[in-house]
């Protein structure tokens, strides 16, 4: 893994529908802003896998499907759409991002053992 | 949460990692450079591969409640477009801590004669109830 310091697109709420049609998340939180306020979140939010996902496709894109073997993380506070993304990682294998300048992703990634197709 | 599942497996699909499946996820994803390549390492997330109401109704998740903690994957390697697979979750652990209930899934994908694709391990988190009159 390398040092990175990127920026990221920011989310839109059709990347947030996109995402629930492609896996099958239906969980309201993530379209009806209504139930999403009434459960105590400040708007809908992204879905955390979506989530998850935009920031292994920053690694991936700077280092290469082959050197990804893991990536666990721990979601920290909600993303919601058009809140600015920055994906930072360390050559350790740490990595975070934040959206709107609070952290909402921390986990570490490590490289595959050999090389994959 | 149902703490009484830990150990047994809550759910079972076979799956066909559909190109069309890995397209809608790529542009879920914006359609980066890479999206195409990230899409087959993440195509499924474990509990909603039968659907998430169903993951909802084998725990007892309260939707209202209810936070995704964490996420973990290891990859064996990507899914291949048009291939079988087989998914099947456990869950592995449950704790309660200051009021919220946590429950760990692990999904394990597999090839229909059971090479090993990728293993995920998912972290919810049911936050406590609010009392009764609080604010929103």
């Amino acid at each position: 893994m390398k040092n990175l310091d990127l920026p990221l697109p920011a989310l839109s709420t059709e990347q947030l529908v996109r995402f629930a049609g492609a896996v099958q998340d239906f969980n309201p939180i993530h379209y009806d802003e209504q139930f999403a306020r009434a459960a105590g979140l400040p708007g809908v939010i992204a879905q955390g896998p979506l989530t998850y996902l935009v920031a292994l496709d920053a690694l991936v894109g700077a280092c290469g499907p082959e050197q990804v073997g893991s990536f666990a993380v721990r979601l920290k506070a909600p993303v919601v759409p058009g809140a600015t993304l920055h994906l930072q990682a360390t050559a350790d294998g740490k990595v975070s991002l934040s959206a709107g300048g609070a952290e909402a992703l921390i986990g570490t990634v490590s490289a595959a053992e050999g090389n994959r197709a | 949460m149902k703490r009484d599942r830990i150990g047994q497996p809550l759910l079972k699909a076979s799956l066909v990692a559909h190109q069309v499946k890995l397209d809608e996820l790529s542009h879920a994803l914006g359609d980066t450079p890479t999206a195409q390549q990230t899409a087959r390492l993440g195509l499924f997330f474990g509990p909603t591969v039968v659907g998430y109401r169903n993951f909802v109704d084998a725990i007892g998740l309260d939707l209202e409640r209810a936070l995704l903690g964490g996420h973990e994957t290891r990859w064996v390697r990507p899914f291949v477009p048009d291939e079988q697979v087989q998914a099947e979750m456990k869950m592995v652990d449950y704790q309660e801590r200051s009021g919220m209930e946590i429950g760990v899934f692990e999904t394990h994908f597999t090839t229909p004669v059971g090479e090993p694709i990728q293993v995920q391990r998912t972290t919810f988190i049911e936050r406590a109830p609010r009392a009764p009159g609080a604010s929103q």
